[in-house]
């Protein structure tokens, strides 16, 4: 902040002539000049070249007592366009003509050339000249002009971008020569009474050459250069002698200083006199410099900010230094005294970007503006005032103020919220699946006569902000397959769609027909954020209508509450025949076929299929669509027993393709062992020297070779098996999981606890199976929310997840599960159902009529998530046990059913003990143990049971009187 | 050409084009409307007003011409910014009332000798087609002057050939066209076209003249002492020129002078300011971002029923305090003067100031002794 401020006096604003060319920096070079005789005595010039090749001169008029002047058409006395970009422009007697006005040489990248300005008759209007120029074999970098050598003419000296100095004595060419140890091209000057040029090296040193030094080093070059002289110029065949400089190593600076900081600007103050040296003022990056033209430094000035070009002149002895810096402030320097700063309407552009008219300072800005000003020194104490106040409505204020208060503390609710904002903002995802199907032409192992249909999704993507690296993933559940099921978009800037095709590719019953999309991306903050979305594809695609099969092994049965739906509705999307209204054929593609038969009178459905898999998927569709056909009052049922037994031979079955798997895993580790060891052998015998017999080993190896092959194809087959045996798997549970929650009636929380406990997620890649997992999580729910009452305080003890030896015991488990599901147990969260049992009590004080549905309802009002939250609601379900206040106990308790026989005591009992048993690591001891523990138990379990009874009756009197008759629940278990 | 011609001259009719070459504050209705020529190129909802109505949702409206910055609560509140007064368009960090800290458009003008500054922010985070419309109109603006300018002595020809602008086409190339401007008188060629008249000599292409009808005041035969001459008079604002021409034979002059005349009536009627700008590549989500209103002019129907004029507001008189960029009207630059002591020109010290005084924070005498007093 300045004090004062850069008055203008004159400016001409860039008429973006070179933003045409957008790759074009609009740079100028800028040249002041008592211009043509001609003119007006008290006309300066100012000279512009631009990088856009247009050469302008201006006329700027001064008058005794004139304040500011704006540009005016008639201040533009020549405008030229030139056919190259202007690099550097310069002034002086360029010709040999007698007449002293300044010629105006340009640099181009590949050309010098030298122009006079003559006023045409009207005295108004010039003519630019071109009057020599000169081809540069080598791309320019700057320019200097001088009295080189003591002549009396100007000479032009141009550097190049790979360091040769090139001399032009008007028409001709004189020299070309390089200097030593050259890298980068830095800024060059020339001092008149030394004789010497003066360059900044890319070492960051100053380097001092003698013009003499230069122009005779080049004598033993001349012989080579004699034979290949190439004319490559308008006015002197001498030049081509550059194309070829060889000499350059002799030159040696006469001084040099280390700079260590690289220059901005290089200038020249001459002195008064001849014996006096001149000073090179150097304006570095952070420090202003000045040296005596003999290579002593006369001082330094540390600058703590960044100057971009700097003009210095002496006055009373005194090295005067303007400097302009990035901050658009101007500094006027006395040696190294700070004696006035003002404020800038820009920064300067850097290097050259200041020249002085007379004493006037003209800048040219990065847009190639031309501003002449002084220096103002009224100081701008001005501030802007504040706005005037307009009234306030101070209700719509208030109202404003608590929608926002609500608005924050809102977000403060939710710590993600922030994230998740900028989540919706940054991209939107919207998944489409196309409703008629393509026919699949890939390949595929489904088996079928007329080809199989494959379904396109669509996501389409909305940025708000360029994202880059946006990654989209689909991913559907075999047999299933996506095709282009991963796309990186490397850069989104508006909208986007990725496109997917699935469709069937192993011959195996599918499970689920969703497609998760997850898009994986860096928001605008450079947050990673994951875009999780899924859709479901339609059902046509792995299933084709056929006629109704009559019998069939499985059958499942659902009865609803409300009257039966045609089938001709219920699958509108199939072409049906209209005798199907009550029953029709479904075939999946290169599959099993299952029936679908729906009954007006009785309200219900019932599937049937000779393969119990592939029921699942058609069941599963039928409540969905007839919850949406009956929205929310539907209630469905299933009455019949759940098929444990096939369930059972299923896990079994891929149980042994495990293990069998396991085996031929092996088989093929020792066969490639042999295999190697084998090749081993065999290539000690082809090293030695000596032939030697191979003893048959060739043979061997063959054998091996298509054992390991045959072993291979086994392992492969297996794998299909094994892959085809847990969609199976996966189909059975979920059907179960869905039959048993239609015969008990437990919540939908629930349901999602029992899921995430006896997962339908069959994972093959992974050594922990299905079979071990599954078992721990349902171990770990007997042991906490199906506990028996009494033993709900058995600590979680870990839980080996080796692959087991038999099935049994997980048969046993989930048969366990089931049972007390089915007899009511709970899986709650005991923090809910220590509130629940509060709440009921205290209704059952104030007398309210409850019936069993309150107690489900209270069960339900809390929110809890599934699967990794059990430990948790393990630990608090014991604590809270401890405190004998646990609802869902005192529930089961109360619902124990009475028809339990004795067997079945037996079996839970030897179930609880071998929970127990395994807790201790006893397992083996466990039939011996069974007959004590029973008898004991048994003893235990009867009072606990009648002291739960008692309490569940002294709670529930009124819930048990209205309870319905146990049969309901007990149906089919 | 010179700071006097900026006043307002109603003589000519392309004199009272001001919409380009003024900053105007709280702008009537009429004067929100678009002029003939002027194209409204771009309409953005949810721009505050940093600098001047801090915490007032506006709208601005981006022409061929100005931007126009009206409030959307009190519509009477209004900006407009002429391209021609602008010295320089950039972004700038600024704190808002509406959106706290964030990017925000800076506008440094110039208009009758004062400097004045606009801050525009827009409220919709991410968005910044603000910035991208105002500045890319700007720059479009910048590179047409020839559409707009009369100059002389440019770089218009390009091998011996008129360089044709954009929108323009030639209308007529006429041979033989005396300038009149020396005694001597210069042989040339004029080029009509539909937006300017050209004329160049034949000796010399750096002698020439591009007079765009915009600038044209009048059109007439004269007698003078060439005999009779076809007179072009430029308007003041580029400077009042008088140019004769003289053609032979008099009836081409005639014809001549029929021409221009009628292509002046055409273009005023509807200018041609060579503004283009394309938005094709805005994205269809900032089109999502408006209301849905397609039409710039709904807003002054809404206006239409305020009261223009408010004598009674308090701020009325004032408005333009809020952006003004430095000191203002009262403190006039002075004339420059040498400096001995910096060697460079300065304004004009006030009576009983010295440079010293000016730049010295303490008196110098006392500085001196406070050193005195340290290394002793």
């Amino acid at each position: 902040m300045s004090l004062f401020q850069s008055r203008e006096w004159w400016s001409v604003l860039d008429d973006g002539e070179g933003a045409g060319n957008e790759d074009l920096p609009a740079s100028i070079s800028i040249q002041v000049a008592p211009f043509p005789k001609a003119l007006n005595s008290k006309a300066d010039a100012i000279v512009t070249g631009s990088l856009a090749g247009v050469l302008r001169v201006y006329e700027v008029l001064r008058q005794e007592g004139d304040g500011t002047r704006t540009s005016g058409p008639s201040n533009l006395l020549l405008e030229k366009q030139m056919d190259d970009p202007i690099i550097d422009l310069a002034l002086g007697k360029l010709t040999s003509s007698g007449d002293s006005d300044p010629k105006i040489a340009l640099l181009h990248p590949r050309k010098v050339a030298v122009f006079t300005v003559q006023p045409d008759k009207t005295n108004q209007n010039y003519k630019l000249t071109l009057q020599y120029q000169h081809n540069l074999s080598r791309s320019a970098h700057s320019m200097v002009i001088g009295h080189f050598g003591g002549s009396k003419k100007d000479i032009i000296c141009v550097q190049s971008l790979d360091g040769s100095i090139n001399i032009f004595e008007q028409e001709s060419f004189t020299f070309s020569r390089f200097l030593p140890g050259f890298l980068l091209p830095g800024p060059l000057v020339y001092i008149e009474r030394t004789d010497t040029f003066i360059t900044v090296t890319s070492s960051l040193q100053i380097e001092s050459f003698r013009y003499q030094a230069l122009a005779v080093a080049d004598d033993n070059s001349m012989i080579n250069n004699e034979n290949n002289r190439g004319s490559n110029n308008n006015n002197n065949d001498n030049y081509g002698k550059s194309d070829d400089i060889t000499v350059g190593r002799k030159i040696a600076p006469d001084w040099v200083i280390g700079l260590g900081e690289t220059t901005q600007a290089l200038q020249i103050v001459d002195s008064v006199r001849k014996e006096v040296p001149s000073t090179i003022m150097v304006l570095g990056e952070r420090s202003l410099c000045a040296i005596l033209d003999t290579g002593s430094v006369v001082f330094m000035k540390k600058l703590d900010f960044t100057p971009l070009c700097m003009l210095c002149y002496k006055l009373d002895n005194q090295i005067t230094s303007v400097v302009a810096t990035d901050t658009a402030t101007l500094l006027v320097f006395q040696d190294t005294c700070l004696k006035w700063a003002s404020k800038l309407p820009f920064p300067p552009k850097e290097d050259k970007g200041q020249e002085l008219l007379k004493d006037l300072l003209v800048m040219a800005s990065d847009q190639s503006d031309i501003f002449v000003s002084y220096l103002g020194t009224n100081p701008a104490i001005f501030t802007a005032p504040a706005p005037a106040k307009r009234e306030l409505n101070y209700e719509e204020t208030d109202k404003e103020y608590s929608s926002l208060t609500q608005t924050i503390r809102d977000i403060q609710s939710k710590p993600d919220v922030a994230n998740q904002r900028g989540l919706a903002e940054d991209l939107r995802l919207t998944l489409e699946v196309q409703k008629s199907l393509d026919r699949c032409y890939h390949e595929t192992l489904v088996k079928t006569n007329d080809g199989i249909p494959m379904a396109k999704v669509t996501a389409n993507f909305r940025a708000s902000v360029p994202l880059s690296k946006v990654r989209v993933t689909f991913s559907v559940e075999r047999p299933l397959v996506m095709l282009n099921h991963t796309t990186m978009i490397s850069s989104l800037t508006d909208s986007e769609k990725v496109e997917g095709y699935a469709y069937l590719f192993n011959d195996y019953i599918p499970h689920s027909l969703e497609v998760k999309v997850a898009v994986v991306f860096f928001n605008s903050s450079d947050v990673p954020h994951v875009l999780n979305s899924s859709v479901h594809l339609p059902l046509r695609l792995v299933v084709q209508p056929c006629p109704p099969i009559k019998d069939a092994d499985f059958k499942v049965t659902i009865s609803t509450n409300k009257p039966a739906v045609s089938l001709l509705d219920l699958f509108s999307e199939f072409v049906l025949e209209s005798n199907m209204a009550n029953a029709v054929g479904f075939q999946f593609y290169g599959g099993p076929f299952v029936t679908v038969l729906s009954s007006k009178t009785s309200q219900r459905y019932r599937l049937q299929s000779d393969n119990l898999p592939a029921l699942w998927l058609l069941t599963n569709e039928i409540e969905k669509r007839l919850k949406t056909i009956h929205k929310t009052d539907l209630q469905c049922s299933y009455n019949a027993s759940l098929p444990m037994h096939e369930y059972f031979s299923e896990i079994e079955t891929m149980f042994h393709k495990r293990s069998k798997l396991a085996n031929l895993m092996s088989e093929l580790s020792n066969r490639t062992a042999q295999f190697r060891s084998i090749e081993r052998r065999l290539l000690a015998r082809f090293r030695d020297k000596t032939p030697t017999p191979l003893t048959n080993l060739d043979t061997l190896l063959e054998g091996t070779y298509r054992q390991i092959v045959l072993a291979a194809e086994a392992v492969e087959e297996c794998q299909r098996e094994l892959g085809s045996s847990s969609a199976n798997l996966a189909s059975i549970t979920k059907l179960l999981l869905m039959l048993a929650r239609l015969s008990t009636g437990i919540s939908e929380e629930e349901q999602c606890k029992l899921e995430a406990a006896l997962s339908s997620m069959v994972h093959l890649d992974q050594e922990q199976g299905w079979h071990e997992t599954s078992d721990a999580a349902l171990t770990f729910l007997l042991r906490t929310s199906l506990a028996k009452p009494g033993k709900e305080n058995q600590g979680a003890t870990p839980i080996t997840l080796d692959m087991p030896k038999d099935t049994a015991r997980l048969k046993k488990h989930i048969t366990t599960v089931l049972d007390r599901i089915s007899k009511g147990g709970r899986i709650v969260d005991a923090k809910n159902a220590i509130e629940a049992s509060k709440l009921a009590e205290f209704e059952d004080r104030v007398g309210l009529d409850e019936s069993d549905d309150t107690w489900s309802e209270m069960g339900d009002t809390g929110e809890s998530r599934i699967g990794s939250q059990f430990g948790e609601q393990g630990e608090r379900l014991r604590s809270a046990r401890a405190r004998g206040m646990s609802a869902g106990v005192s529930r089961q308790s109360s619902q124990v059913p009475k028809a339990l026989t004795k067997e079945e005591e037996t079996e839970e009992q030897a179930v609880e003990d071998s929970i127990r048993n395994e807790d201790e690591g006893e397992e083996d001891k466990e039939d011996k143990e069974d007959k004590e523990d029973k008898e004991d138990k048994e003893d235990k379990e009867g009072k606990e049971d009648e002291r739960k009874d008692d309490e569940g009756k002294e709670r529930h009197e009124e819930a048990e009187e209205e309870e319905p008759p146990q049969d309901e629940y007990d149906i089919g278990w | 050409m010179s700071a006097s011609s900026v006043n307002h001259s109603t003589k000519a009719s392309v004199d009272s084009l001001w919409e380009h070459r003024e900053v105007r504050f709280d702008i009537l209705v009429s004067q929100m409307k678009m002029r003939p020529g002027e194209i409204l190129i771009d309409k953005l909802d949810s721009v505050e007003d940093t600098k001047g109505n801090a915490g007032d949702r506006g709208r601005i409206l981006v022409t061929n011409l100005r931007a126009v910055w009206h409030s959307q609560s009190m519509p009477r509140v209004s900006l407009s910014i002429g391209y021609n007064c602008v010295l320089n368009i950039t972004t700038k960090i600024v704190n808002s009332k509406l959106r706290g800290f964030a990017e925000a458009l800076y506008i440094l003008t110039k208009c009758n000798n004062t400097r004045f500054e606009f801050i525009f922010t827009n409220l919709v985070p991410g968005n910044s087609r603000l910035f991208t419309s105002v500045i890319g109109v700007y720059k479009a603006y910048n590179s047409s002057k020839l559409y707009r300018e009369l100059k002389l002595r440019g770089a218009i020809l390009q091998d011996h050939q008129l360089k044709v602008l954009p929108q323009e086409s030639i209308v007529n190339v006429i041979d033989g066209v005396w300038n009149l401007s020396s005694d001597q008188g210069n042989l040339g060629l004029f080029v009509i076209t539909n937006v300017r008249v050209v004329w160049y000599a034949k000796m010399n292409e750096l002698f020439n003249i591009s007079i765009p009808y915009l600038h044209i005041a009048s059109v007439r035969l004269r007698d003078s002492k060439f005999g009779t001459a076809l007179v072009i008079d430029s308007s003041e604002l580029s400077g009042g020129y008088v140019l004769g021409f003289r053609i032979d034979p008099p009836e081409k002059l005639q014809e001549t002078f029929k021409e221009i005349q009628s292509m002046h009536k055409i273009y005023s009627s509807s200018p041609i300011f060579g503004v283009e700008y394309s938005k094709a590549e805005e994205s269809r989500f900032d089109e999502e971002d408006n209301d849905g209103e397609d039409q710039p002019m709904s807003t002054t129907q809404v206006m239409d029923d305020v009261d223009e004029i408010d004598p009674d507001h308090p701020d009325s008189h004032d408005v333009f305090t809020a952006y003004l960029a430095e000191g203002g009207f009262e403190s006039q630059d002075r004339p420059p003067e040498y400096n001995p002591d910096l060697g460079l020109c300065m304004e004009k010290l006030k009576d009983g100031y010295t440079l010293e005084g000016l730049w010295q924070v303490l008196p110098p005498e006392v500085g001196k002794r406070a050193l005195n007093g340290n290394t002793l």
